[in-house]
């Protein structure tokens, strides 16, 4: 059998050929076999990874000491239970997805959210602030949506990265102004005080980052220029 | 109890742990087709028996407080089914129990090694040898032993044990490094999967064809492949902003030093053009490579390059650093120097012979190695019995590079037959 592509002879019985995925004419019905078992997978191929051991150990022994020197101290936890707040948080971003082979962000960064949630109500019951509902809580969630938002359309969309990323800095040109509403309400600053020059400068880059998405010579002129 | 017996890291073989990472590090794999389908347990007794005789094989990767070590085995290991695609990665447990894996699949007996233990030529020893035992025990062959096929009854020699580099270094460093290599790209293999296609043709037509173009095999193969990787580059990147395409070839040394070591003895050359400098013919290209060969892959040359590597590993300084600060510096110096200067690397294992009363039970020997740690495509080329056998490994979705590689062999005229570990169809994909 051959390829009458790229001209290859072919076990008979193959169905595409493996170079270019032409398909083969078969008249005879034959089914070639594999030079390997296709059935058969490594059951583990992977080690856990040194990095995420290492993290994981540091992250409880910090743990641990901080208790112990809080315990001998004060006799009691003292400060250290914002530590270990502190520290739980810090495994739970940027430890815990180290524990798998091929973490999805579309997963890992809500549960960072709702860490970073908790965490913030925590420190702020914990000092018996008043700025959690007005202030932590809503900003702190629309970061989350809009990094969920970004991961997943720049992991599931193949094209369009430049109206995804354009389209981000517009809504967090947007955020900005919202993120200094919350500020003015909770804390009693003025209004437009540095959002305005963070958003035109967000507006403006996204703008023209939309526009190199959507206008083709454009998008090959910046490619090339830029080595894309 | 017996004390057992460890063996330094040759000067080559340091690297390797040290780069070794969570889903990659540096295997290869001879195998060796019968023409009749493999008993396991014959196999099995045939890897007891060599035993003795490759001491060097038989070993796990041990940590030391500032090297790491290979220790010798009490246990041989154990013949295990082959997977669906070559060179299944070897982690750090497997290593710490046997840095050899004997595979059989059908007629096919195969052997995968860390690189720390042996290079090309010593593993082909070996698995000619695991070959000509098991032809032994199931058929009673009587075969003449040479350095081909080592004699399992013998005691293992000396030489073949030493570190041929500390010996044969030079008495001046010198290194010469080049510019950035362009760097094949491709969607990522979920997991370890990797796509095997095997090329043969016909080893006579290969050489004529080589002679032809001015050049041995390996400058042919590598000046085609050049000119493939050149296509590829000149499609993807805009004129004038092309870097260097160069082919990593790696040298053995046994032949200009005179040395018979099982243990690695081979240096890379990263050889190639920089694309900006105007087009090459193929005989440009092949002519190129076989001068640079020529120029580069001297004793002098060798012995000083040799000497750079030598003289970091007998450094006071560095000796006295801990093993993981070392494993770190070493990283970095390999993701600086060890790959950049390369886009693919074509090993060519050459002829491989075997006692005339193997050579009728054997079909074929193929060579194998893995995907560097930032190559997503390798080449090896081994011959046997007329035919060569070209295997290109992948670890991304696009068979592009290969694609255009053989069709280009094709349209200079040699007939090539190719075989893959995915026939077109949907294989399940390991996506641990």
């Amino acid at each position: 059998m051959y390829c009458v592509k790229c001209g290859v002879s072919l076990p008979d019985g193959t169905e595409k050929c493996p170079l270019c995925g032409t398909k083969v004419w078969n008249p005879e019905g034959l089914t070639a076999e594999s030079t390997f078992d296709p059935g058969r997978l490594p059951e583990k191929p992977f080690d856990r990874n040194p990095v995420a051991i290492l993290l994981t150990v540091i992250t409880v022994l910090a743990a641990i000491a901080v208790s112990v020197v809080c315990l001998v101290l004060y006799r009691n936890l003292g400060w250290s239970d914002i530590v270990l707040a502190s520290l739980l948080l810090f495994f739970t971003v940027a430890v815990f997805p180290l524990w798998f082979s091929n973490p999805n962000p579309v997963i890992f960064i809500p549960i960072d959210t709702i860490a970073l949630e908790l965490f913030l109500l925590f420190i702020c019951l914990r000092t018996g602030g008043k700025w959690f509902m007005s202030f932590a809580f809503p900003c702190a969630g629309i970061v989350g949506l809009i990094s969920t938002a970004s991961a997943a359309l720049l992991k599931y969309l193949k094209k369009g990265r430049y109206i995804v990323i354009g389209g981000l800095q517009i809504v967090l040109g947007a955020f900005c102004i919202l993120l200094e509403f919350f500020q003015h309400i909770t804390f009693d600053t003025g209004m437009f005080q540095w959002s305005l020059f963070a958003s035109i400068a967000l507006f403006v880059s996204g703008a023209f980052l939309l526009c190199v998405g959507l206008i083709r010579p454009l998008r090959d002129f910046v490619n090339r220029v830029f080595y894309l | 109890m017996e004390k057992k017996k460890w063996y330094k890291l040759d000067t080559a073989a340091l690297i390797f742990p040290a780069i070794k990472q969570h889903n990659w590090n540096n295997i290869f794999r001879v195998s060796v087709s019968l023409k009749e389908d493999v008993d396991p347990s014959v196999l099995q007794t045939a890897v007891i028996n060599l035993m003795p005789r490759f001491p060097s094989f038989y070993v796990r990767l041990r940590r030391g407080l500032f090297w790491n070590y290979l220790e010798s085995i009490d246990e041989p290991p154990v013949v295990r089914q082959d997977y669906a695609y070559p060179i299944v990665y070897m982690g750090s447990k497997e290593m710490g129990k046997c840095c050899l894996r004997i595979l059989y699949h059908r007629n096919r007996i195969a052997a995968e090694f860390f690189h720390s233990v042996s290079d090309g030529t010593g593993g082909s020893i070996y698995v000619r040898s695991l070959a000509g035992e098991y032809l032994r025990i199931k058929h009673g062959l009587k075969i003449e032993y040479d350095d081909t096929v080592l004699d399992p009854g013998e005691k293992p020699r000396i030489y073949e044990l030493e570190d041929s580099f500390s010996k044969n270094a030079g008495k001046v460093a010198g290194r010469e490094l080049g510019k950035k290599a362009f760097r094949l790209t491709g969607t990522k293999e979920p997991g370890d999967y990797k796509h095997l296609i095997t090329a043969i043709t016909d080893s006579e037509i290969l050489h004529s064809k080589a002679k032809e173009y001015g050049g041995t095999v390996t400058a042919f193969l590598a000046g085609v492949m050049l000119q493939t990787i050149m296509e590829i580059q000149s499609s993807s990147v805009p004129y004038g902003k092309e870097k260097p395409v160069r082919i990593t070839i790696p040298v053995n040394m046994r032949r200009l030093f005179g040395s018979r070591t099982l243990r690695n003895f081979v240096l890379t050359l990263n050889l190639g053009v920089d694309p900006r400098t105007g087009p090459y013919t193929l005989e440009e290209l092949v002519g190129n490579l076989t001068h640079q060969l020529a120029l580069k892959a001297t004793k002098q040359n060798m012995a000083s390059e040799i000497a750079s590597n030598v003289s970091l590993q007998k450094n006071l300084l560095i000796r006295a650093v801990p093993l993981d600060l070392k494993h770190i510096a070493m990283n970095m110096g390999y993701a600086s120097y060890g790959e950049q200067l390369g886009c693919i690397n074509i090993s060519n294992l050459g002829v491989v012979k075997c006692p005339e009363q193997m050579t009728e039970y054997i079909e074929r020997v193929e060579f194998i190695i893995g995907t560097q740690k930032t190559y997503p495509n390798n080449c090896s080329v081994a011959s046997f019995n007329g035919k060569t056998f070209i295997n290109m490994i992948r670890t991304i979705k696009e068979s592009e590079l290969e694609r255009l590689f053989l069709t280009k062999l094709v349209s200079l005229g040699l007939p090539v037959s190719v075989e893959s570990n995915d026939l077109g169809g949907e294989t399940e994909k390991c996506t641990v």
